[in-house]
């Protein structure tokens, strides 16, 4: 039954997903491959969607080839399934967690893991930075400085400069920024090498 | 004074986090940050970095790992409950929505000139949570040079994410515990 092959699929790339988003895409598409839920087109409209909605994108993922597959309802068995890895193992986790803090071992572990996601944040910024102000082409090997340099999006470098300007300047918050973000896009117009 | 907020108020904040993050996990922070330390003083730094490193490291996709830690910390099982459905419920919404009645949506010439605008805010969101965090929670050498190397070792070296939060772990258990006694 589609419900459960569903369920299965997603249960294993709940768990799985490692290394964030658009890492778990190859794994989705594989898994699809061996139950034949959606079309090879389909999964490149799926990948070019994520980009531009909302969520995690394997929650896009799951909602997407559940309803293609078994409409709403198949959307949501594929949705709860790919949740409910994390639900069960953060809970089993926060609990062990808390019996233990006191733990010598574990502060050591937790002042380790802290500035080491920092890091982790940092290395996102550059990750979101080039997919913000770079076409995909500047990603090849061979690209020499003058393509890299004329690949740069400079509307997306002048809005990220006004945002930033505006976080520091003013009191306005994440989301009011990103709406402002959005309009800034609208406005822009494309200034490419 | 640190509140709590109800389960209702968990749902609503990751609601809003959820309708504003694209691309991915850690496109969130951010906006956790804003909301959940700097808005309201539901979380502290430190727990919000603590949070964010053990959704990392474990199986399982980060936002989700994330509003169901923060979630249970706040409020127990119903406050994860609520969180993870707040985190989902936009993205599960705007697939239907796209798949039954916006066909094409992402092909479409002014929603892409938005997201150019969105993408761009979302660096800046980023940069600014990095640059708070290292003034907020690199308080010693050892904490320096470990943001350093993660970084590197992600940006350069392309090194799983993953395995950069286990080596995180693994040099402050020995660097706390055998050579520096906390």
């Amino acid at each position: 039954m589609a419900y459960l092959q569903l369920f299965y699929v997603f249960f294993k790339v709940g768990i799985l997903g490692f290394g964030g988003g658009y890492a778990i895409l190859p794994m989705i598409y594989q898994e699809i491959q061996t139950f034949g839920f959606i079309t090879h087109d389909d999964f490149s409209n799926l990948v070019a969607l994520s980009q531009v909605t909302p969520g995690p994108i394997a929650i896009n993922a799951a909602t997407y080839v559940g309803f293609k597959t078994a409409g709403a309802l198949g959307a949501t068995v594929a949705t709860v399934a790919v949740t409910l890895p994390s639900l069960m193992l953060i809970v089993i986790v926060s609990h062990v967690l808390s019996k233990f803090k006191e733990n010598v071992v574990i502060q050591g572990i937790l002042k380790g893991i802290r500035p080491a996601t920092i890091g982790l944040i940092g290395s996102a910024f550059i990750f979101l930075g080039q997919a913000a102000f770079m076409n995909s082409a500047s990603f090849l090997p061979d690209a020499q400085l003058t393509s890299w340099l004329g690949a740069i999006q400079w509307e997306a470098v002048i809005i990220f400069v006004i945002i930033f300007a505006l976080m520091r300047l003013t009191k306005l918050g994440a989301i009011l920024l990103t709406l402002v973000g959005a309009l800034l896009g609208l406005c822009l117009p494309a200034l490419h090498g | 004074m640190k509140t709590r907020p109800s389960s209702v108020d968990l749902f609503t904040t990751f609601f809003k986090i959820g309708f504003f993050t694209f691309g991915g996990g850690l496109a969130m922070i951010p906006f956790i940050q804003a909301e959940f330390t700097t808005k309201n003083k539901w979380l502290t730094q430190d727990e919000m970095v603590d949070i964010i490193a053990l959704s990392q490291s474990l199986p399982g996709i980060i936002a989700i790992n994330s509003s169901i830690f923060i979630g249970l910390r706040l409020r127990g099982l119903p406050g994860a409950l609520m969180a993870a459905l707040g985190t989902i419920l936009p993205a599960f919404i705007s697939i239907i929505a796209i798949l039954v009645v916006l066909v094409n949506f992402e092909e479409n010439f002014y929603v892409q000139k938005v997201f150019t605008g969105i993408k761009a805010t979302s660096a800046a969101l980023i940069l600014d949570t990095v640059i708070r965090l290292m003034r907020s929670s690199l308080k010693n050498r050892f904490a320096w040079v470990m943001a350093a190397i993660t970084f590197l070792l992600i940006t350069i070296f392309n090194v799983n994410a993953a395995w950069g939060i286990l080596i995180g772990a693994l040099s402050g258990w020995i660097w706390f515990v055998y050579i520096k006694k906390i």
